[in-house]
């Protein structure tokens, strides 16, 4: 049985089974078949279809990681940033049709795309301890941004440099 | 306990599906007290989700199953989270919303063979990409329609109906017994339909 490492070939990084995966795409063979993989993972159960990736979450750039399942191309994104929501929101959503053009223009194939937003606002701590109620507030508004882009397509790097750059645009407004 | 299995491909419309009948759900049991009308698992593919911060937002109770496939890589995971959720709170029905990548009847097996509880597939379709997803995935895409109790094709507002008619007429070349639903998610599907869907299970 050959199973196949597709996580690797961005950072460079070896995998935990100690085999150099840096090539796209590239296969060893296993020694045994009973035997389980040596970086952990074990694909007995699932020859019967493509499930048999493996899910080494990395850093791309920043804190956008990228895993892989098939030969589909996760990435996903968490990141807190100073702004106005409803701003935010329009950047996102003018960004994500962007995004999904782009997969197109690279003949790939857009899964989904989905962001979630939600603010943080005003904040207030009371306190006392007898005498005079203490109140401190703070009014900073921040927007919380979830997103996960499932998508088909061979050129990882560039949709990496793509999210990479819509975030840093809802972070401009 | 019941369990609903959600499947259907990335984008079908599987979260808008699920909380309509969530809430259909939570409406039929509010005369039942101490009991928890449903619960949901919600498996990601990714290690951050979306999905679960709208459904908890609606008030849900939601498990999270990230980083992972319910229906192989994660499956062993999946059976630790239906065992969790059956002790903590022994809800009425288990809805498990697949991830997009996922083969449902695979998940469903999980749970039948560790659980033995009543399982049923609802598969969602997204009528207006169906033919570009056969296409450029026949294999994976029917094979979410395996077992299925039935199929919601999703999105007929946004096709014509003589497209509407092929992609059933498609679905049934993959799967004949299947009932096909043509639904459009953003709209209510009323209370007879929920009830004439859980009734096959």
């Amino acid at each position: 049985m050959k199973h196949e490492h597709q996580n690797h070939q961005l950072t460079g990084e070896t995998c935990s089974c100690g085999r150099d995966h840096s090539e796209h795409n590239k296969f060893h063979d296993r020694l045994d078949d009973q035997e389980p993989c040596v970086c952990g993972h074990n694909h007995d159960d699932y020859k019967d279809h493509e499930h048999h990736d493996h899910q080494h979450p990395k850093l791309g750039h920043d804190d956008v990681s990228i895993t892989h399942h098939e030969n589909a191309v996760i990435v996903s994104a968490e990141r807190e940033i100073s702004g106005d929501f409803t701003q935010v929101k329009e950047t996102l959503a003018l960004g994500l049709k962007d995004l999904a053009d782009w997969v197109d223009s690279q003949n790939g194939l857009v899964g989904h795309i989905k962001a979630h937003l939600s603010t943080k606002g005003n904040s207030a701590m009371i306190s006392t301890t007898g005498d005079a109620v203490q109140i401190k507030e703070t009014d900073s508004t921040s927007v919380s941004i979830n997103l996960a882009v499932i998508v088909f397509i061979e050129n990882e790097t560039g949709l990496a440099d793509q999210v990479t750059q819509l975030l840093k645009k809802t972070e401009q407004k | 306990m019941k369990v609903i299995i959600l499947g259907g491909f990335l984008g079908s419309g599987k979260t808008s599906v699920l909380l309509q009948l969530a809430e259909f759900l939570v409406a039929r049991s509010l005369k039942k007290e101490h009991t928890t009308p449903v619960v949901i698992v919600e498996n990601e593919i990714g290690g951050s989700g979306v999905d679960n911060l709208l459904l908890e937002n609606q008030g849900l109770t939601v498990k999270n199953l990230f980083a992972g496939c319910a229906c192989c890589t994660s499956s062993a995971q999946l059976e630790d989270t239906v065992s969790f959720l059956r002790k903590e709170f022994d809800p009425e029905w288990i809805i498990i919303e697949a991830t997009g990548l996922a083969y449902p009847d695979k998940i469903k097996h999980t749970v039948t063979d560790a659980f033995g509880f009543e399982t049923g597939i609802i598969t969602i379709v997204d009528a207006q990409r169906w033919f570009r997803l056969i296409a450029a995935m026949e294999s994976f895409v029917s094979g979410q329609l395996e077992n299925a109790m039935g199929v919601l094709v999703n999105k007929i507002d946004c096709v014509e109906k003589d497209c509407l008619h092929a992609v059933i007429e498609s679905i049934k070349t993959y799967n004949p017994s299947v009932p096909c639903y043509p639904i459009s998610a953003i709209a209510e599907m009323s209370d007879g339909f929920w009830e004439n869907l859980l009734e096959k299970l």
